[in-house]
């Protein structure tokens, strides 16, 4: 089954079909691993999945989640990571143009580290009127809980939007979802 | 000797496809296109080691999970002559150590992108040590639950064993980029270092943590009894 589901999402042009079988794909390995389901409406991981098929479907982009560990974080952090996330996804999809978009996140020594990488076209940080729009879209929230914001671009290489935000509240866990610090 | 030209070598990579699904073998043999010359498949491991004793491929492409000890089992026999890649549905932290500690060049997910697949290949068919992202990811946590373990309670260091080598800030860094997406000429853009000075980086990461495992056997073993 999750070979089937593989070469669906490695070999299908239909956008919405590789988005339902990534989304079976995790449902799939959830299940083997008796974890139970998440909501997207509360957690963090789940939420940027379904971000991550959403807006890969309506772009016919591929959107992929990479977590170290299990990353928990707090509400107020939550919902600001994902709204700059989103965006940060959007403006890559709708301008980049880019073969695949990379969401990275990471909590270690309690500050979370997220990044959105694309392969996508590019621009000259700070030339464009809409560069600095979408920047400004960004760094608001995040400068809002405390966090910072950096946005990296080269034209014909791709572009990369890093967030850093200190993450002291949420009872952050970090490293192999199987481990349990302390046992 | 195939004469089929591809944009790298002067030739078609040969290669030696295992997969006990037929389909997987044949999708995977479109999929690869012109730069690569298939010499041979096998849908076990037993079969797989021998096509590839007789082959002498320049590269390996095997599932994991295959009759006859799976891909592991191909690894441990062939690993010191051809490079072999770990293609593979499944993304747990054993399989993903396992292999790179009997010497598998790279572990790539299925549903990995046909141009990056490619890609990748042709970088391990040289050698270079190749992860999917998400791997490259588990790879982070792996090393920071080593270095955790290492600094509780003296459980470091056992049976005149040493306590897991730690990544270096540079290696961590390499790892980071690669786990976001990077490849490894951009990992070199960025960082000012040259991409063999990026592969060298994988490279002594996969060694630590190879080290850390026969550690961490060792340790388990005294603990066990076990002399």
């Amino acid at each position: 089954m999750l070979q089937t589901l593989a070469v669906i999402q490695r070999r299908s042009d239909d956008a919405d079909l590789v988005a339902l079988a990534a989304a079976q794909d995790r449902d799939l390995r959830r299940w083997i691993r008796g974890e139970a389901e998440r909501d997207p409406d509360t957690d963090l991981v789940e939420g940027l999945h379904a971000m991550a098929d959403r807006i890969g479907a309506g772009h016919g982009v591929a959107v992929d989640i990479v977590t170290v560990g299990s990353p928990e974080v707090d509400p107020v952090h939550r919902d600001a990571l994902l709204g700059a996330v989103t965006e940060a996804v959007t403006n890559a999809a709708k301008h980049g143009a880019p073969g695949a978009v990379t969401v990275f996140l990471d909590v270690d020594h309690d500050v979370l580290v997220c990044s959105v990488s694309d392969d996508g076209c590019g621009f000259e940080p700070g030339h464009t009127a809409t560069g600095l729009g979408m920047e400004n879209s960004m760094r608001v929230p995040i400068e809002a809980i405390g966090g910072r914001l950096e946005i990296r671009s080269r034209p014909g290489v791709g572009t990369e939007v890093e967030m850093r935000i200190p993450c002291t509240t949420g009872g952050a866990t970090s490293g192999m979802s199987a481990w349990e610090p302390g046992s | 000797m195939n004469d089929r030209v591809d944009d790298v070598g002067g030739r078609a990579l040969r290669v030696v496809v295992a997969d006990d699904h037929q389909i997987w073998r044949s999708g995977l043999r479109a999929d690869l296109g012109e730069g690569f010359a298939v010499v041979g498949e096998a849908e076990d491991a037993t079969g797989a080691i021998d096509v590839i004793r007789s082959e002498e491929p320049d590269l390996v492409i095997c599932d994991l999970n295959m009759p006859g000890g799976g891909g592991l089992a191909v690894v441990r026999a062939v690993a010191d002559t051809a490079p072999v890649v770990i293609l593979t549905v499944s993304e747990a932290e054993r399989d993903l150590l396992d292999t790179i500690a009997a010497g598998a060049v790279g572990y790539l997910l299925k549903s990995t992108r046909t141009d990056d697949l490619r890609a990748a290949l042709h970088q391990a068919a040289r050698g270079e040590p190749v992860f999917s992202p998400q791997l490259a990811a588990l790879l982070i946590g792996e090393f920071r639950r080593l270095a955790a373990a290492g600094d509780g309670a003296g459980r470091g260091t056992v049976g005149g064993g040493t306590a897991p080598a730690p990544l270096s800030p540079r290696e961590r860094e390499v790892l980071g980029l690669v786990a976001r997406g990077h490849t490894y000429r951009q990992v070199a853009d960025e960082l000012f270092i040259s991409p063999k000075t990026v592969e060298n980086h994988v490279r002594n990461t996969m060694a630590k943590l190879h080290l850390s495992r026969r550690n961490e056997l060792i340790r388990w073993a005294v603990d066990h009894g076990i002399e």
